[in-house]
């Protein structure tokens, strides 16, 4: 199991092997700069929060009980630093930007007549998708990229399950209703 | 709003395809001296009032509580008679020192907050060389 290997390598940095921490930061760096950035929103920031985490997990490598995967536990700290950052700067969250988007029609560029194939609704999804608000776009990415259960993205963002799963409906339907606004995309995907 | 499963496999492909953010170059080793250095900042913890001090303070207390005791307390005599002459022998030294009421309750009040200063500021050089 993949969870063994990170405590092989947990136990000996327990033990003094600092080097043998290289290898869990190569392993989640991407993740947790991802996370980070969907947080805040700058990539510099990211950058700096990134490497506070991995500074912040290896000076508590030692409170780590197992109980949840590794991969869970970092990502909960990678969640709380980011979120203490952008209080940091005095910023508040970033809100979705879906509704004001399809009031003033920004996604009308993509014509009725023409013929719509897959690659530009994915095109569409994925600009929608980074729409979402910082905390939904955690949860599209830790549910989707990662296949993290429910239960172990509500322990990384400190919420109930049950929010989870209203949050990931949420995000899908917003998806879904950008979709059948184009009325001949839901004919070609026969959603 | 009805939840369609293909609108699931899209997002998940999309989300695969798109992959995630990569940090700059060099990232692994930039975490790895900034661990490092953290390391080598970590100073030594040393107390504020070393341990051979504490105990010779508090056997010099231990004492002149002892000889306060035993200086005016005759113990009752054991059949061991060289313990007797030991044990009832000793005598504190006499004086007397008067100060007036304020003086005393000013040096006493002084102590106390001598004592507590020691637990407080020895808690804040335990936090900042944690």
């Amino acid at each position: 199991m993949d969870n063994n290997r990170d405590i092989i390598y947990i136990n000996r940095v327990l033990n003094g092997d600092t080097g043998a921490f290289k290898f869990l930061v190569e392993k989640y760096q991407q993740m947790v700069y991802t996370l980070a950035l969907k947080i805040t929103g700058n990539k510099e920031e990211a950058e700096d929060a990134a490497q506070e985490i991995f500074v912040k997990c290896y000076h508590s490598l030692n409170s780590y009980n197992g109980r949840a995967a590794f991969a869970t536990w970092l990502y909960r700290i990678t969640y709380n630093h980011a979120v203490d950052v952008v209080k940091r700067n005095h910023r508040k969250w970033r809100t979705e930007k879906w509704d004001v988007d399809v009031e003033t029609g920004e996604a009308e560029y993509y014509c009725f007549d023409e013929k719509i194939d897959l690659k530009e609704i994915k095109v569409l999804l994925k600009e929608a998708i980074y729409k979402l608000s910082p905390q939904d776009q955690v949860i599209v990415t830790l549910y989707y990229y990662d296949d993290l259960p429910l239960r172990d993205i509500a322990e990384v963002m400190g919420i109930k399950e049950n929010n989870v799963k209203i949050k990931l409906h949420r995000s899908r339907c917003r998806l879904l209703e950008l979709l059948q606004s184009k009325n001949e995309i839901i004919s070609t995907l026969n959603l | 709003m009805e939840y369609k499963p293909g609108i699931d496999d899209l997002i998940k492909n999309i989300t695969l395809e798109e992959g995630l953010q990569k940090p700059s170059d060099g990232f692994t080793n930039k975490v790895m001296s900034a661990i490092l250095e953290a390391d080598s900042k970590a100073a030594v913890y040393k107390p504020l009032i070393p341990k051979y001090i504490l105990a010779g303070i508090a056997s010099f207390l231990f004492l002149v509580i002892m000889f306060a005791f035993m200086s005016g307390y005759r113990l009752q005599a054991t059949k061991i008679a060289w313990l007797d002459k030991i044990v009832n022998g000793f005598k504190m030294p006499h004086f007397s020192l008067s100060l007036p009421e304020e003086i005393s309750y000013i040096v006493a009040s002084t102590l106390v907050m001598g004592l507590i200063q020691v637990f407080v500021i020895g808690a804040l050089y335990k936090r900042m060389y944690r």
